[in-house]
């Protein structure tokens, strides 16, 4: 199946044909990044960091229930927790953003139901970009602790990915091997625990748990060169990135931000990041082509010393 | 005389085997029923403990089930549920059980309790799946016992009819 017939395959036949005949699922997918739908709204698409909004295209409800049929394989029960946690994971690792009227219990969010907005943002998944970088992440044959920064759809996840991919098979004399904690299915996007994307021939992926505790039954059971991990963000995962680090593991993540100064504001980045720690940064540009670097940052230069 | 003779075995052997033929269709459905309260146990206990969708709990089905209908039924099912992305999933059900089912031995109102199963509401929790499901089967077992007394009662009637028709014939016929 084609990546793009695993987009189309669960939308609603209208919007399907409209995408179709607009070309989103041949020659333009390579540059289609998200499907916008709301209840009663037009369909909005983003093309090539360009937002297409179509008035003729008004989603109806009964659509946004007929694509939770389809993502969900008639089966919504499966996607309880995903549908808490507001998004499903599909196959080829894209991700259906869900939101609508939430139920809460006593231990918080207990479930959606009325779903009115979808977003679907499409992964792709770009082999050797990372081929720019490579240089820094490794200098002079050894690996350094690296993090990867940019707000929400700037390439983070692809970056590090291939990132992954290259140094699982093997780059200027290195080859690790690397513990992928794939929280989202996002990395890997692995399907009935299959990766679907490239991530390399020494790399091992645990799926669809909590990033805290991936990173430690990793650590312990798969003896891996390097920890790879999206999105650092609860205090849980930085314990569990510092017990990595110290257990003697290199450690590749991503995290949200507009620059170093911007998550320096947070402390569990400001302890995690330094010489012996991350010691270098990634900055990935929000304007302009996905995956842009805007600034690469090696603190062993600016703070001295290093290991 | 040769010729009576054979003719009256022969007649004889027919009604005992016909006896025995409408026999083994009421139990044959009994069967199915049988067979189809275990679907539903293996379908539950896949919601519950493995979170597995639909359309791969039948496939799973298909590639176990010995009865050949059943296992066209489930597979169909399953692949229409996977390429189809026009169909729901209660006409899905229901053409299938009158494509497959329908000329089993199962009764109208056996396939009317297995056509509910079409009404599980997919987009609702696991416990919701469950819920519908027990009722189904509550529904099966109800309809199962009374299967089990009418084969009981009927197998004995059919098989001595069917002997009794015989001898009388081969009485007729010396």
């Amino acid at each position: 199946m084609s990546e793009s017939m695993k987009i189309s395959g669960f939308l609603p036949r209208r919007i399907k044909e409209y995408m179709e005949e607009n070309g989103f699922f041949d020659s333009g997918f390579y540059a289609l990044q998200e499907i916008r739908l709301r209840v009663n709204c037009p369909l909005i698409v983003v093309w090539n960091n360009e937002e297409k909004v179509f008035e003729n295209i008004e989603v109806a409800s009964y659509e946004i229930q007929r694509l939770l049929e389809l993502v969900s394989e008639y089966s919504l029960y499966v996607y309880k927790e995903d549908i808490k946690n507001g998004y499903i994971t599909v196959q080829g690792g894209h991700r259906v953003g869900v939101m609508g009227q939430v139920i809460m219990d006593e231990r918080g969010v207990a479930n959606q139901k009325n779903i009115s907005f979808v977003n679907i943002r499409v992964a792709h998944e770009v082999k050797d970009c990372a081929l720019p970088v490579m240089d820094f992440v490794c200098k002079g044959g050894k690996i350094k602790n690296t993090l990867i920064v940019s707000p929400p759809g700037c390439g983070k996840t692809t970056l590090l990915r291939d990132i992954v991919r290259t140094l699982s098979n093997g780059y200027r004399g290195i080859s690790a091997t690397v513990s992928v904690i794939d929280e989202r299915s996002e990395i890997a996007a692995g399907f009935n625990g299959v990766p679907q994307n490239d991530v390399g021939i020494r790399t091992d992926v645990i799926d669809g748990i909590k990033k805290s505790d991936g990173i430690i039954m990793a650590v312990r059971s798969m003896a891996p060169d390097i920890i790879a991990v999206d999105e650092l963000g609860a205090n849980e995962d930085f314990e569990a990135v510092r017990k990595a680090l110290y257990s003697g593991c290199y450690c590749i993540a991503t995290a949200h931000g507009f620059d170093l100064q911007g998550i320096m504001h947070r402390q569990e980045f400001k302890d995690i990041i330094g010489v012996d720690k991350f010691e270098r940064i990634i900055v990935l540009a929000r304007k302009g082509r996905i995956g842009r670097i805007e600034k690469m940052i090696d603190l062993s230069q600016t703070m001295g010393g290093g290991r | 005389m040769y010729i009576k003779l054979i003719g009256a075995i022969l007649c004889a052997a027919g009604c005992f085997g016909y006896g025995y033929y409408l026999s083994s269709c009421v139990n044959d459905r009994v069967r199915n029923l049988q067979y189809t309260k275990e679907v539903l146990l293996i379908v539950k206990s896949n919601i519950e403990q493995e979170y597995l969708s639909i359309p791969s709990i039948l496939m799973k089905l298909s590639e176990k089930a010995k009865n050949e209908s059943y296992k066209s039924f489930f597979c169909d099912i399953s692949r229409r549920l996977k390429e189809d992305t026009e169909i729901d999933f209660k006409s899905c059900w229901c053409e299938g059980i009158h494509k497959y089912l329908s000329s089993s031995n199962l009764t109208t109102e056996d396939i009317a309790v297995i056509n509910h199963f079409g009404d599980l509401p997919l987009y609702l929790d696991g416990e919701a799946q469950i819920s519908q499901i027990n009722q189904i089967i509550t529904q099966l077992d109800y309809i199962l016992d009374k299967a089990r007394m009418e084969a009981a009662e009927k197998c004995r009637v059919y098989k001595c009819c069917g002997g009794a028709i015989g001898l009388m014939l081969v009485l007729i016929i010396i």
